[in-house]
């Protein structure tokens, strides 16, 4: 931060230092021309002052506007502030001279300066001022918009790297390398009990991967195809822990044609099964519910398990499905949706999905 | 070692999983009785009471997880133990960290024959230490590092084994060899002293703060001075305990 300040007030010195110099060289070519002699040092004090009082008095005008602007102005009612500012400017900086000069010549052993008549020395820099404050006022309001563009293509940028960074996660969450190989080891050890059986899972297996890459885009399915999915992954469960697991999935007719985030369904179960273990010897029971509640489509996943410690928010957060679940819904849905995690009156745990209602296409 | 071999006790939540195991370690002329546990809580009573040589541990199951269960046995009855995990970077880091044998699944004959060949080879030598040892390193580092994956104790309530999350645990105090749990205006018991519980739970939230009580600091509603420089804590369920002086530097835990 310093360093930039230190750099651009070098710069900003060095560019009035030339615009100085510049205008010195106009003003003693002139004298030399039409072959007078002046000591060359009585038109460079002159210039130098004018250029450095300019160099300072911009600095406020140009904080000045940017605010304006930071504050929505823009157009005539910024160019109106422009005109506004444009006179005092000019005021200020003719006075600038005349002190300025009245300091700087005695010390340079130049005696007193005489600065002519006031009244007609502040009509005459106004042309001038007017000159310069349009080409510094234009030069700094090109260079806010190029900083302006640049830092919205960085932010943009950086909204892309989130977006790539949800989509792969979304990826490797439904790969699920844990459930992958889990169900492999089941197959090859069903293989040396009941090749059909073994058989019958590979396919399901297969289908179910073919589903999740074929939805890795995200888009919305009609809810009965999202359990025909469900189904796939519960029969692939069911075959590894056999009676231990019992799943009930019952739906209103009416919501099996509604639109619902495709595999939003199996994360929810996944997690039930998960943390809603019932302790040792009993059988995990959940519950999968679709059902109709005005305008919204509200979609239930419960278990018998020991329900949830702490706080719901925790929770959530500590079920990487959830998590991802909640923020993927939130993307879609922004405020119509919702994701509530509770426990049950009757014990185990709730979560409750509600979406707008709306027909899959 | 009983009977004609090794015994064995194949814990896997999932039985097409135990059968593969079974199947291979039964062509074994080496290997005894075959044990099967489907989760935590059982493997732990198995253990206790069978004392097998040989444990097929599957690091992931729900309630109680293979770290889970190695936390709830006494050192002294730890059989030698080989890690099954179907995908779990951090598990497979620490096994290899420590030198504890692991196998993948879906299992790979090769290595199944592998760390049979060593489980074999190290109960043949005897429990020189050196096996408990690694799994004692192996559980310190995930009680260090992975607090969240030891978040239930199996403790006793009325002669029944019960799952306690340890969020609900309020305070513990100690009585006699076993320690007893606070949870919900509640009581259970562990057999375990109160060091040896105390090196077990998450040092951020539980805090010893006598000779004879660890409380859990997210309980704490009131901190009052008392004589001598002890100190009363109030829990959030109403119970008073008391912190003795010299566990005075304690009290900066409980700071919000």
């Amino acid at each position: 931060m310093w360093a930039r300040r230190w750099r651009f007030g070098v710069l900003w010195l060095a560019a009035f230092t030339v615009m100085g110099l510049l205008e010195f060289t106009y003003h003693y070519l002139d004298v030399l021309t039409r072959g007078r002699v002046v000591l060359f040092s009585i038109p460079l004090i002159e210039e130098m002052t004018a250029a450095y009082g300019a160099a300072v008095l911009f600095l406020p005008v140009i904080a000045l506007v940017r605010r304006a602007r930071a504050g929505g102005w823009s157009g005539w009612r910024l160019l109106g502030l422009h005109a506004a500012i444009l006179p005092v400017f000019s005021a200020g900086h003719t006075t600038w001279n005349l002190v300025s000069r009245d300091l700087v010549f005695p010390l340079a052993g130049l005696g007193p300066y005489d600065y002519g008549r006031m009244p007609l020395r502040y009509a005459m820099e106004f042309p001038m001022d007017l000159l310069v404050f349009t080409l510094i006022m234009g030069l700094a309001f090109l260079f806010d918009r190029y900083r302006e563009s640049r830092d919205r293509e960085l932010r943009l940028a950086q909204v892309e790297t989130e977006l790539t960074r949800v989509r792969l996660e979304a990826l490797e969450g439904q790969l699920r390398p844990h459930f992958l190989f889990n169900v492999l080891n089941t197959i090859s050890s069903v293989m040396y009990e009941d090749v059909a059986a073994a058989d019958t899972m590979l396919m399901r297996l297969a289908d179910l991967l073919r589903r999740t890459l074929r939805r890795t885009s995200g888009g919305e399915i009609a809810l009965a195809a999202e359990l025909e999915t469900l189904e796939l992954y519960l029969d692939i469960m069911r075959a590894r822990f056999g009676d231990r697991l019992s799943v009930a999935v019952t739906t209103e007719p009416s919501t099996r044609r509604a639109a619902v985030p495709a595999l939003v369904l199996q994360p929810l179960v996944e997690n039930a099964l998960r943390h809603g273990d019932p302790g040792p010897g009993m059988a995990a029971r959940i519950a999968v519910r679709a059902r109709r509640d005005d305008g919204r489509l509200v979609l239930e996943v419960e278990d018998n398990g020991p329900g949830i410690d702490g706080t719901p928010a925790q929770a959530i957060g500590k079920g990487v499905g959830l998590a991802n679940t909640a923020r993927r819904l939130e993307q879609l849905y922004g405020t119509a949706q919702s994701l509530r995690l509770e426990n049950r009156p009757e014990g185990g745990a709730r979560v409750s999905v509600a979406l707008p209602f709306r027909e899959a296409p | 070692m009983s009977g004609g071999g090794l015994s064995v006790l194949i814990v896997d939540d999932e039985r097409p999983a135990r059968a593969k195991v079974r199947r291979f370690v039964a062509g074994d002329p080496e290997i005894g009785t075959i044990f099967e546990a489907a989760d935590g809580v059982r493997a732990v009573d198995v253990v206790r009471e069978e004392l097998p040589d040989l444990l097929f541990l599957d690091v992931q199951m729900p309630g109680l997880d293979g770290f889970g269960v190695l936390e709830a046995l006494d050192p002294g009855v730890l059989p030698h133990v080989v890690f099954v995990t179907a995908f779990d970077e951090y598990a497979v880091r620490a096994f290899e960290v420590h030198a504890v044998d692991y196998v993948l699944k879906p299992f790979d004959v090769e290595r199944l024959t592998l760390a049979l060949a060593r489980a074999k080879e190290a109960v043949g030598r005897g429990r020189d230490g050196e096996d408990r040892r690694r799994l004692t390193q192996l559980l310190a580092d995930v009680r260090r590092e992975r607090p969240d994956r030891l978040e239930r104790l199996l403790v006793e309530r009325d002669d029944r084994a019960v799952l306690l999350p340890l969020a609900r645990v309020d305070h513990i105090e100690s009585a006699r060899n076993y320690a007893v749990l606070h949870a919900d205006r509640e009581t259970y018991r562990v057999r375990a002293t109160l060091d040896r519980l105390e090196e077990r739970l998450d040092p951020r939230r539980f805090v010893r703060v006598s000779r004879s009580v660890i409380v859990n600091a997210d309980r704490v509603a009131e901190l009052r001075p008392w004589s001598h420089g002890d100190w009363i804590i109030v829990l959030s369920d109403g119970a008073k305990v008391k912190l003795s002086r010299r566990y005075r530097s304690r009290l900066r835990h409980f700071d919000p």
